[in-house]
This record gives C-alpha cells, structure tokens and sequence, in this order.
C-alpha cells in the first residue's frame, strides 16, 4: 500500500466519475422507484473513503506514461527562477494557492461553527413542556439524549446542531402538533444516523478540494440524501393524513427561508437546499412514497463495492529513468567512462558500455567525461 | 430597550455576566453579578473590568445608585435582552456566512444559486394541490 501523488490524481479522478453518475442516478424518479436511497448513499460514502485512501494497492497496475505525462510533469516541474534553495515552479505555485486556499476555507467554516454554537449557547431553552412531550414522543433513539430546543425569530428553518449535545433550532412561526411531531422525527433522525458527521467530513473534503466542482456536487448531493433518508424515516412513522401535513410544513418553512440564512456545515437543516429541482424531489418522494424493498438494491450493492474494487486497479504514472542521485554509483567514475545526450539530459556508460543512470545535472563527479552526440558518434 | 443598539460581540467572560443580568429582572451590583456566575473560574475583582467593557459597548447601563454595605455603588441593567442580542448576533453570522467560502469560485464557473422564493413555491404548491385532487 503506498500513498503518490499519482493515486491521489487518479482517486480525484475516479471520484469525479462517480458523482457525476450519483448525480446522474438520483435525479431518476424511476431509479428511486426500483432501488432504496441507501445504495446512492453507500455510493457516496465509498467516494468519500476513495479520497481518502487514495493509494496503489498490490494489486494495482502502474500503467507508464511515456510521452504525455512526462511532459506535462517537465512543464510544472521547470523552474522559473530559484529563491534560497527552494525551486519555483508552476507546481510549486499551485500547490501554494491550493493549500492557502484550503486553510482560508477550512478557518472560515470553523470560526462559523464557533460563532454559531456560542450564539446558540445564548438562546434559553424552550420551557414549553407541551413541545417538550411532543418531542419525548417523536424521540426513538435507544438512550433518549437531553435535546435543547430553542425558538428564535431568525431561525428560518427547523435544524438540529452539535455532535454530543443536540440542539433543535425551531423558527417563530406557528406549527400545529402534528407538523412538530414530523419536524422532530426529521431532526432526531440526523442524529440518530450520524448525519452531522457525514455532512462535515463532505464539506472537510469539499475545502480540501475547493477547485473540483464536481465535489462540490458531492456535498450537494451528501446534503440532499441525507434529507431524503430523514424524510423516508418521517414517512415511516406518520399516516396519509400527516403526510399531507408534514408536506404543507415543508412549503410553510420553505416560504420562510431566505438564499443568505446558511447554517454551519454541520447543521442538517429541514430545508437544506436552495436548489428548486432538488426540493420538488423530495416533495414528489414523499407522494410516491418511499420504496422500502431492499430486494433489488442487492443487485446493485455488490454493482458499487465492484467498481470501488476497479477504481484501484490502474494508476498512470510518467515514466522516467532512475536518475544518478536515485540510484548511486557503487563503481568509482573512471576517466574510460563516458555520456551520451538524451531529450531528458544524458544518459551514464561505464568502460563496458553499460548503461549507469540517467544524468539530469552533471556534477563534479562527472564534469571531466566525455559527451557524445550519439551511440554511433561514440564508436 | 428599544433603542438602536450598534453591533458588539462579548467576550465568554462578558456574555457569562450577561446571562446573570438577563436571568433577572433586577438591576444588579458588579459584585452580586460576580457572585452569582455559575462555576467562576477568575476572581470576582475582575468583573469591575467586566462590567466597564460592557458598559463601554452599550450592553448594560447604570440604572440606579444604591448604598451597598457602607458605601454606595453603582446597580446595572442590561440595555438588551438575549433574545435582541440572538438576533443582533444571527443577523451579524448570516452577513459573513451567507455567501459561503465558494462563492467566488462559483461565479468564476457561473453557477447561480436560485432563490427559491417564488418559483419554488409555486411548484410545490401545484404539487400539493395535486396530490389533494387524487386523494
């Protein structure tokens, strides 16, 4: 098992393939008609396992690259100009605006989780024991955890936050017990699976990746899932009647929601997308109903781990010879010795004419050799 | 309390006296805010440097001088409630938050969020309307 930056390309790669057919898959009503939710989300959490155990196993193949990867490898690694002893390149440029990115990203979002707990830190627990009883009923965790619920005007959608001790962050707006009732089981269910945690490894790896788009639609989708599986866990336990209810308490909070109220990552929000196609989904989901068959998604499943498997199995690399400060020279240079230019640099003959190493600087050791042309140029 | 406040944000020290202040109707001397801190960790002659940085932000004001044991001191009141400074503070996290750390990279690649106002609505309206027809 080794981790180069070769498996990390590939891994970004195979990733971006994947959500894109996430993607793909869960904008089809028939797909979730036929399969659960849970093998898009298995999908998802293998993307994100992908990334992080982006290297070459024994049994990977090293496909070299002659031509193209070593060129492009040359044009980032040719140094502009030298500074100290460090080499500025245009790899050694992007590295550098990548991870200030990433740091300014991942500082932003943890000061927003910092400022976010401490304002709820703030807000006095709701003391109504008539929300409180609603909510002891919609509770169907095995150790019933102390849940805060707090009612604010600037709260605009109903969302549940923190790891260890659960807040439910309610809006001021009127809410029968029936609404409540399924607004609480939609929030207790994010705690209940971890969906907080999911969600915030998502967004580590969105900051970490800030210029992929094609993570940022895993977050995306992560998010809409995530919401999708509440909401199936909501259908479960609710009849017609407050079905009906519970998709009118939908359009009321998405009525509230304004483009600028985001709750930090690690919230899971009632209304998390401000992405119409993805919320009509979830409206239309819950009138088709939920498909609880898991019978097919046996087929699929094992479709998924197979292509997490394949993903390993190739990994391009360039192909370069092993240079003179790789390998050493165990034979002291002799004068009989000789180099012969190359497009790379020069390649190293001993007396016997066999090859040596591949000489990209000629140094000291080497300086008083003979050059030649070519084979011919030397016989 | 109505009127308009600008925006400060307090220290852990300072919201904790805060919180004492809005827990009662009562105006409080510095010294009775210190005492009643749950689990205070620095010494309670701190609080007079607590009590000076708040009133400097407009969080508490004087509201009476009474005699305290054999001198007189100040009593205090706060100038919001939590639930003013909540908002005060919500409305500040959504100014920085609500463009999230993308949004430059997003307008370079053109992606516009909706805002789901009005066209969504509408949608799922007309799909709750349907749903009610065929039930």
């Amino acid at each position: 098992m080794q981790f180069t930056i070769f498996s990390l390309i590939v891994s970004i790669i195979w990733v971006s393939i994947f959500v894109k057919v996430i993607c793909l898959l869960r904008k089809q009503m028939i797909f979730l008609k036929y399969f659960t939710i849970y093998p898009l989300l298995i999908f998802l959490i293998l993307c994100i396992l992908r990334l992080f155990l982006s290297v070459e196993w024994p049994f990977t193949l090293i496909i070299n690259s002659y031509k193209v990867l070593p060129q492009i490898q040359s044009f980032l690694y040719t140094p502009f100009f030298k500074m100290d002893s460090i080499n500025i390149n245009l790899a050694f440029i992007i590295i550098t605006i990548w991870i200030i990115g990433t740091f300014s990203i991942i500082t932003k979002n943890t000061r927003c989780y910092y400022r976010f707990s401490r304002l709820l830190n703030i807000l006095p627990e709701v003391t109504d024991k008539h929300l409180h009883d609603i909510l002891a009923k919609s509770n169907d965790l095995k150790s019933p955890k102390k849940i805060k619920i707090v009612v604010h005007d600037s709260i605009e959608s109903p969302a549940i936050f923190g790891f260890f001790r659960p807040v439910i962050l309610l809006p001021n707006i009127k809410f029968c017990d029936d609404e409540l009732f399924s607004i609480f089981i939609h929030e207790i269910t994010h705690y209940k699976y971890g969906h907080s945690i999911i969600k915030s490894i998502s967004e580590f790896i969105r900051a970490c990746f800030w210029w992929n788009p094609f993570f940022k639609d895993m977050s995306m989708e992560i998010a809409h899932i995530l919401e999708m599986h509440s909401d199936k866990a909501v259908c479960n336990r609710i009849n017609a009647a407050q079905q009906k209810i519970y998709l009118e308490t939908i359009t009321k909070v998405s009525n509230k929601i304004s483009s600028t109220a985001i709750y930090p990552n690690a919230a899971c929000s009632f209304i998390e997308e401000r992405n119409d196609d993805k919320l009509k989904q979830r409206f239309q989901m819950i009138i088709l109903g939920y498909n609880n068959n898991k019978m097919h998604d046996v087929v699929l499943i094992p479709i998924i781990i197979v292509m997490f498997i394949i993903s390993y199995s190739v990994v391009f690399q360039p192909y370069s010879l092993p240079s003179h400060e790789d390998i050493g020279l165990s034979a002291e240079v002799t004068s009989a010795w000789y180099l012969i230019k190359t497009t790379e640099g020069h390649n190293l003959y001993d007396s016997n004419n066999q090859f040596i190493a591949q000489i990209v600087h000629i140094d000291e050791s080497l300086k008083d050799l003979k050059i030649y042309e070519n084979m011919e140029d030397m016989k | 309390m109505s009127k308009k406040i600008d925006y400060f944000c307090l220290s852990s020290k300072e919201e904790a006296a805060m919180k004492v202040l809005w827990a009662t109707n009562e105006e409080l001397s510095a010294s009775s805010i210190a005492d009643k801190i749950p689990n205070r960790s620095w010494p309670a002659s701190s609080i007079q440097s607590i009590v000076r940085s708040l009133e400097k932000k407009g969080a508490i004001e004087v509201s009476s001088i009474s005699k305290i044991g054999k001198s007189y001191g100040r009593l205090f009141r706060p100038t919001l409630s939590s639930n003013e400074y909540a908002a005060m503070q919500f409305d500040r996290y959504y100014k920085v938050s609500g463009h999230d750390s993308y949004s430059f990279l997003s307008s370079l690649l053109g992606n516009k969020t909706k805002n789901i106002k009005d066209e969504v609505i509408g949608t799922l309206r007309a799909l709750l309307d349907e749903y009610e027809k065929e039930d």
